[in-house]
């Protein structure tokens, strides 16, 4: 059971990225504004933190991989990020203090680093024309957003959660 | 500088974008998925499909609130269009009727209309949203192939990009692909013929193009597959005409369409199998 915890998490953030986008009431913000959610890059920044480095990037390498395969169809874009942010998040919690606030503001940065990083993946390969600033206005500052409101709501239970779990597992 | 290379991390980022823009390179191409992708694929969706049926009863029942609320207008509209409706049932019955008698003094029993659908239900949509695909619950076990055409009641919305045994990726209309092409017509006195090349976001309308510079195009005139590009079948509604404007060196004529289908709000789809492909298969394997 204390096994499964952080998995079954991971599958949650995972799956709950594409469930949101459908369920989404499709009105004129959805049309105009191209939100990501990005749960699963918090979870990976929050288990970088809380759990450790070397978990993270490999989890982050795994769903890196499902994310390629099932979501996108374009393989290593997010394989090669996620262990990438994983690793570099681990290395700046040597100088940082993991408080919920620090963690949450990581997250943040990372989600912006990410859109960047996949818009100009996007804007190489020429599936995408968007210019810059319409990047900015429709995509990065929605994003942005939409996971603030998320890092608001379920971060902190988030945190709590696998607190718990490395607790439990140093115990044994 | 040999401590340059004998940094570990360093040598193992590097080698790890070289695997990065290969493996992009690689999913660049034409292909069909591979069979790890394929399981990797089926799996997800198993998993995508517990999670969903809940969180879609969940989000249905605030839509049904929702729609309560507008119940009483729509049905208003809708008594009026009921009339209406009944004598264009009648007409499209005897038409049909003699359609199918005609055929047969004809003694030509394949069309390009003809199609066998197959329902499925949407389990996900790309999240990163710099594609437009959705993720449904059939797959080549369920007689999905690659190309197929993807419509709803209200018309085409798409066709199936990757075909896995049990799920399969489509590609709405309304994403930018070079090689994303389809044969089309304007419905008229005199048909026309034209591509659909591509989608201009901003206007939201399907842009069909390589249409002769003198075709008489008129607004609203109907938009429909034609059958030709050799996968879907004929007759599938796109939209209405919404503009027409000359093409970037006069040559041709382009003509904005408006999509009969909303490509964002889906939630089941039918996904065109054309018969015609099925009989010749079937007379090939005879023969």
């Amino acid at each position: 059971m204390k096994k499964w915890a952080l998995p079954f998490l991971a599958v949650v953030c995972f799956v709950s990225e594409s469930i949101f986008v459908d369920l989404w009431p499709k009105n004129e913000l959805y049309m105009h504004y191209f939100f990501a959610p990005r749960f699963f890059l918090v979870f990976l920044v929050f288990t970088a933190i809380y759990i450790g480095q070397t978990r993270a990037m490999v989890y982050g390498l795994i769903f890196g991989v499902l994310y390629d395969c099932v979501y996108t169809e374009l393989l290593g874009v997010y394989a090669f990020a996620f262990p990438l942010i994983a690793y570099i998040v681990a290395k700046a919690m040597k100088v940082l203090h993991p408080h919920w606030l620090i963690a949450c503001f990581l997250s943040l940065f990372s989600i912006a680093i990410l859109e960047l990083y996949v818009y100009g993946i996007q804007l190489l390969i020429g599936r995408t024309n968007m210019p810059f600033q319409m990047f900015c206005l429709q995509r990065l500052s929605p994003t942005l957003l939409l996971n603030v409101v998320f890092l608001v709501l379920l971060s902190y239970p988030l945190k709590q959660q696998l607190v718990k779990i490395k607790r439990l597992e140093q115990e044994d | 500088m040999p401590q340059f290379f004998l940094n570990k991390r360093l040598i193992l980022l590097l080698v790890s974008i070289i695997i990065l823009v290969a493996l992009i390179g690689f999913s660049l191409k034409d292909r069909e998925l591979t069979w790890p992708e394929q399981f990797v694929k089926d799996t997800t969706g198993f998993v995508q499909l517990i999670f969903h049926k809940p969180a879609q009863f969940v989000a249905g029942f605030f839509e049904n609130v929702n729609d309560i609320r507008n119940t009483y207008k729509e049905n208003k509209l809708l008594k009026a269009r009921l009339e209406e409706y009944v004598t264009l049932e009648t007409q499209v019955q005897t038409l049909k009727k003699e359609n199918e008698r005609l055929r047969a003094l004809l003694n030509k029993k394949e069309s390009l209309r003809d199609f066998i659908p197959i329902q499925a239900t949407v389990i996900g949509r790309n999240p990163d949203r710099w594609q437009e695909t959705i993720i449904v619950n059939k797959g080549e076990q369920h007689g999905v192939k690659k190309d197929m055409a993807v419509i709803t009641p209200e018309g085409l919305v798409g066709k199936v990009q990757h075909a896995s045994q049990f799920t399969s990726t489509v590609q709405l209309l309304s994403a930018l692909d070079q090689k994303n092409r389809i044969s089309a017509y304007v419905q008229g006195n005199e048909n026309v013929f034209g591509l659909i090349e591509g989608y201009d976001e901003k206007r939201r309308a399907l842009l069909l193009k390589r249409i002769p510079f003198d075709a008489k195009i008129e607004k609203k005139q109907k938009v429909l597959t034609s059958g030709l590009g050799g996968v879907f079948p004929k007759g599938l509604l796109i939209g209405e005409v919404m503009e027409v404007v000359p093409d970037q060196y006069g040559l041709t004529k382009m003509v904005y369409v408006k999509p009969a289908a909303n490509f964002y709000d889906i939630d089941d789809v039918i996904i065109v199998k054309r018969k015609i492909d099925e009989t010749l298969g079937e007379r090939e394997e005879a023969k």
